[in-house]
């Protein structure tokens, strides 16, 4: 699968991204410049973490406009998968893309660490090997990662299924004490209603090496592998 | 032109700077600070004379960058005054009014460079002669005491 990970001027994740696809789970993984607005012919697109143009005005507001984004724009159009991490999660809420907004968190604290995470539901490209319930470990990192949406979208995001990931505990249960950043519904990810489009808080390219802590996160990159290529081609 | 923005969280959005600010508040004794919450002031200058066709593009923009109207609300003032309209201006010039009033205070660099160079040398003679005034007051009142 041809994976572009977008670089944005302030983009810091996007390494780590590029790695993981790469080196651990052998993908033809390359950058792409926001100016640039080709995505040179992209199966999947990642929309990386960090401070696009530093954060500035609201996180996203700006590098949702760059050249980049409009070919991302068409691309999701077009049934094309797109995962927003983090800043890239932002970054596709203020592209409309996905519902709602992430606004500063209710603590006011950057939370750095890592969080069990509930995997919803398997019904999508993105959990397709993970479970009901599963219990996921993958850090957080962020400042404004509390997610707003009106009433009718959220009651639209649980009719749809949108929501694939909740801050909860280790048993499962998501409450307030287990909610990082003050997100409703203690969500932590969700897709759009075409399910192509997936944004998330946490890292999951943060976890997918044992050597790093943990491998969780690798397997929400090998479900959109799994579900885009016919099984038993994924090990060549 | 002048066009002036102000962005707010939208009353259904929590803002929890703006209730940090007002447990602060409270606690530095304005217990009758019920509410704050925190936007931002955009002051533009822009160039042509066409008011409402630079109103109507400007009102996009508000909607598709300056505010995310999924959590914020918006005001845009736009005028063709030289001088500002609003109360940011108000308070500039009350700024630059203290200044005057007192040399003590250092003026900001970009007020320096903006004024005409013989206004600022008349300036700095005049400070000079206040100075002078001023210290000539100081000494007397220590005399007093």
């Amino acid at each position: 699968m041809r994976w572009a990970v977008i670089q944005f001027p302030g983009s810091n994740c996007d390494q780590d991204c590029y790695h993981v696809l790469k080196h651990v789970l052998g993908q033809d993984a390359y950058y792409v410049w926001h100016k640039n607005d080709s995505l040179e012919g992209a199966d999947a697109v990642i929309v990386p973490g960090g401070f696009s143009y530093g954060d500035y005005l609201r996180c996203g507001a700006i590098a949702r406009w760059s050249p980049v984004m409009q070919s991302v724009k068409a691309h999701a159009a077009n049934g094309g998968i797109v995962i927003g991490i983090c800043n890239g999660f932002q970054v596709l809420c203020e592209a409309g893309l996905l519902p709602g907004a992430l606004i500063r968190n209710r603590s006011l604290h950057f939370r750095c660490e890592s969080r069990p995470l509930r995997v919803e539901h398997p019904h999508s490209i993105f959990t397709k090997k993970l479970l009901t319930g599963q219990i996921l470990d993958i850090p957080i990192a962020h400042g404004e990662g509390n997610y707003f949406a009106d009433p009718e979208t959220l009651k639209s995001l649980q009719i749809n299924r949108q929501i694939l990931f909740t801050y909860s505990d280790r048993a499962g249960r998501a409450t307030p004490e287990t909610n990082p950043n003050g997100s409703a519904l203690n969500i932590a990810g969700i897709m759009n209603k075409e399910g192509n489009v997936l944004g998330m808080m946490p890292h999951p390219e943060r976890a997918s090496e044992s050597i790093l802590g943990g491998s969780d996160g690798k397997a929400i990159f090998e479900s959109v592998i799994e579900a885009k290529e016919p099984k038993g081609a994924v090990a060549a | 032109m002048k066009a002036e923005i102000i962005v707010t969280p939208k009353q259904s959005v929590y803002d929890p700077q703006g209730d940090a600010v007002r447990r602060a508040m409270q606690h530095l004794g304005m217990e009758c600070v019920e509410s704050v919450r925190i936007g931002k002031f955009i002051e533009l200058e822009i160039s042509g004379k066409n008011v409402e066709k630079t109103r109507v593009k400007l009102d996009q923009i508000c909607k598709d960058l300056l505010s995310n109207p999924v959590i914020e609300d918006y005001v845009l003032k736009l005028g063709e005054a030289k001088t500002p309209v609003s109360a940011a201006a108000k308070l500039k010039a009350l700024i630059e009014e203290a200044t005057d009033d007192d040399d003590e205070i250092p003026l900001p660099a970009s007020k320096i460079k903006s004024k005409d160079k013989a206004k600022d040398k008349s300036d700095k003679k005049k400070s000079k002669k206040e100075k002078k005034k001023d210290k000539k007051k100081k000494d007397k009142k220590k005399k007093k005491h």
